[in-house]
């Protein structure tokens, strides 16, 4: 699968170091779940402000792995959550679900991928 | 430098950012940071408490606190200690309204590093120590405020807007000068600082006030780089200023006074460094007087060290009266795009010395009712126009407005609310302020004064739909005939009046149509627009020479 993860963009924000990088990887692997419950709750209650601020942390923290896409579809629903409107709500739920989906996956190969390469 | 670790408060609820800032603060060696790391407004406030803190890094969107609210609630509990924003890009206009609110710098979270966060940082703390001393100064503040918001919409490149945040040169001299009377020998401050040394020779006035500070004359120099940018002029921004009251001295010892600030800065004034002028409290004499003093020094003439001299001296024609003029030139055209026409407008002036003089009588010349001026202490009112030929008698023989028949004494609040298709502040700066924007009744605000409007009052008049010309545009008249005066020096030649004018309106009105332009198309305030057409030009500039060595 194609993913529009930019590695090397993402390396410049942790000054080139691999390490810190999939350090944080890691960390947003552990943290995901429970970002992406806030902010599907906060759509469930219809709580536009809950949802402006679920979505802006989930943003912060996708945009270290620089993924236009993903950053993309949490800024999106930031935006609904600050505008009060959630009537597309759902169809942007399912975008960030993907695009999160890719990118725990891509971070998730990429953690594998210098491990064994570690034990080489 | 200190070995001391600095103590950064991390305001920040997101774990990952939290955990990226604290990794790459860590690796800093020089200085070392201790990092208290809290997620929440409430938890920052009770930490700051605590004392300790260098500097805080704040994330605007909390659990607890969002946007602008953060900022203001933190800074309320933190007035001394530097507050550093960390914005997104999508978020373009609270960090800069942050900024506008007195946060140190700002970082964008879509491109953070360690060197540029470690420098933030750094000039922060040592900056915010700085400005409690000779940087002091509200006007100063002002002009990087204005810079700040410019150079974030704009999106400037991060190292050329560390370059021009501060001056490039500023000297400081202890200024003695004998009095009059017996052995007394009086000693001043005397300030001159150069912005911006990469554009050609730099620009600016000298100004004799009892408040100038290292400060203001930063502000002054800066906002000069911005003028002669605008209006595409081959010159960096200077000022030059002594502290001191000119109306306390006899002519000799200004004269005296004068010719030591000549020979204490004479290494960096000349026609291809830095060439004064006129400014408050200075006039065409005193430049007469720099102009002997440096051509002594150096064995023959050399008219083009300064410019607003004599024209005997080689003084350009309409040099004395070029800021009014070219501010109704402004005025007549925005008053046109508005549909109105200046023949039969209503204008309002507040000040009438160099630039409030001429610019009101030139908009009576041009067929406009003045129904009001204002000098230091009287602010006169006729709603059926004032006579201003006869006001200017008046100052010529009484050297104030004080006891003026021809209209109604008002107070200078009431001057700056009144009715009027037109309102020139030609005065002092922050006359325009939160307090009293709401209540301007002008369609045109046009500044003849530098740094006349604050940043909340930009907002607000924003929004009122007046239409503003901002400083840097309105009077750049003075700095463009001065051009002109250096350029006939430097050529030996002599334009007629008529030349001068015509060359100065296309210069004038060129920047003021790229200026609107450029706030339509990108919805900008028209201080922030020409704000950026300026920036753009200094910034390219010092890409295209590199950084030496």
């Amino acid at each position: 699968m194609a993913t529009l993860l930019d590695w090397e963009r993402a390396l410049e924000n942790t000054d080139g170091s691999e390490d810190l990088l999939l350090e944080l990887a890691e960390m947003f692997i552990a943290e995901c779940p429970e970002m992406m419950r806030e902010v599907r709750s906060a759509i469930n209650a219809g709580d536009a402000s809950a949802l402006q601020l679920a979505a802006h942390t989930l943003k912060g923290s996708v945009r270290i792995f620089a993924m236009a896409t993903a950053v993309e579809a949490a800024r999106r629903l930031e935006e609904m959550g600050a505008s009060g409107d959630l009537s597309d709500a759902d169809a942007g739920w399912n975008t960030l679900r993907l695009e999160v989906d890719r990118l725990t996956a891509a971070l998730a190969d990429k953690a594998a991928g210098t491990a064994s390469r570690g034990m080489e | 430098m200190a070995s001391q670790p600095l103590t950064v408060l991390l305001v920040e609820d997101n774990p990952l950012y939290a955990r990226l800032i604290e990794r790459l603060l860590g690796r800093s060696k020089h200085p070392t940071f201790k990092i208290a790391a809290v997620g929440t407004l409430a938890a920052a406030l009770k930490r700051l408490a605590l004392g300790g803190i260098d500097v805080v890094l704040l994330d605007l969107m909390l659990p607890d606190s969002t946007a602008l609210d953060t900022f203001y609630r933190l800074r309320a509990h933190s007035a001394e200690t530097p507050i550093i924003v960390q914005s997104a890009l999508d978020d373009v206009g609270l960090a800069s309204k942050a900024v506008e609110g007195g946060a140190q710098d700002y970082l964008l979270k879509d491109r953070i590093n360690g060197a540029s966060l470690l420098r933030s940082i750094h000039y922060a703390v040592e900056r915010a120590h700085a400005r409690g001393a000779e940087w002091h100064s509200a006007m100063f503040h002002l002009a990087q405020q204005q810079f700040l918001k410019a150079a974030y919409i704009a999106g400037l490149d991060d190292n050329i807007r560390q370059r021009l945040l501060f001056p490039e040169r500023a000297q400081i001299a202890a200024l003695p000068f004998r009095r009059d009377k017996g052995d007394q020998v009086e000693t001043v401050f005397a300030y001159r600082v150069q912005h911006v040394l990469s554009m050609g020779p730099t620009k600016g006035g000298i100004r004799y006030h009892p408040d100038v500070d290292l400060g203001e004359v930063a502000a002054l120099a800066m906002w000069m780089t911005w003028k002669c940018a605008l209006a595409n002029l081959p010159y960096g921004g200077a000022k030059g200023g002594v502290r001191v009251d000119p109306a306390a001295l006899s002519a000799a010892e200004l004269e005296r006074l004068t010719r030591r600030y000549t020979s204490e800065f004479i290494g960096i004034i000349g026609p291809d460094k830095d060439v004064p002028a006129p400014d408050m409290g200075t006039d065409a004499q005193v430049m007469a007087w720099i102009m002997d003093t440096y051509s002594q020094h150096v064995g023959y003439s050399v008219p083009s060290v300064v410019t607003g001299k004599p024209i005997v001296l080689g003084g350009s024609l309409g040099r004395n009266e070029a800021t009014g003029r070219g501010l109704v030139y402004l005025v007549e055209r925005a008053c046109r795009s508005m549909g109105v026409e200046l023949d039969g407008a209503t204008a309002v002036v507040q000040g009438f010395g160099n630039v409030g003089a001429h610019a009101a009588t030139f908009l009576a010349e041009g067929g406009a009712k003045v129904i009001a001026v204002s000098d230091v202490g009287t602010a006169l009112y006729n709603p059926h126009g004032l006579p201003i030929d006869k006001l200017r008698d008046h100052v010529r023989e009484n050297r104030l407005l004080a006891d003026c028949p021809y209209g109604e004494a008002i107070t200078n609040r009431e001057l700056l609310e009144l009715d009027c298709d037109v309102l020139a502040p030609c005065a002092l700066q922050n006359q325009i302020t939160a307090d009293n924007a709401g209540k301007l009744n002008c369609r045109i605000l046009a500044e003849g004064a530098n740094g006349p409007t604050t940043l909340e009052a930009d907002e607000i008049l924003k929004d009122r739909g007046v239409l503003l010309l901002p400083d840097i545009l309105a009077n750049a008249g003075g700095v463009v005939v001065s051009y002109f005066e250096w350029v006939q020096g430097l050529q030996n030649l002599m334009w007629p009046l008529e030349e001068i004018n015509e060359r100065m309106r296309n210069i004038l009105t060129d920047a003021m149509t790229r200026t609107r332009r450029r706030a339509e198309a990108d919805k900008l305030d028209m201080r922030t627009a020409a704000m950026i057409e300026a920036l753009n030009r200094v910034g390219t500039a010092n890409l295209l020479r590199g950084l030496f060595p």
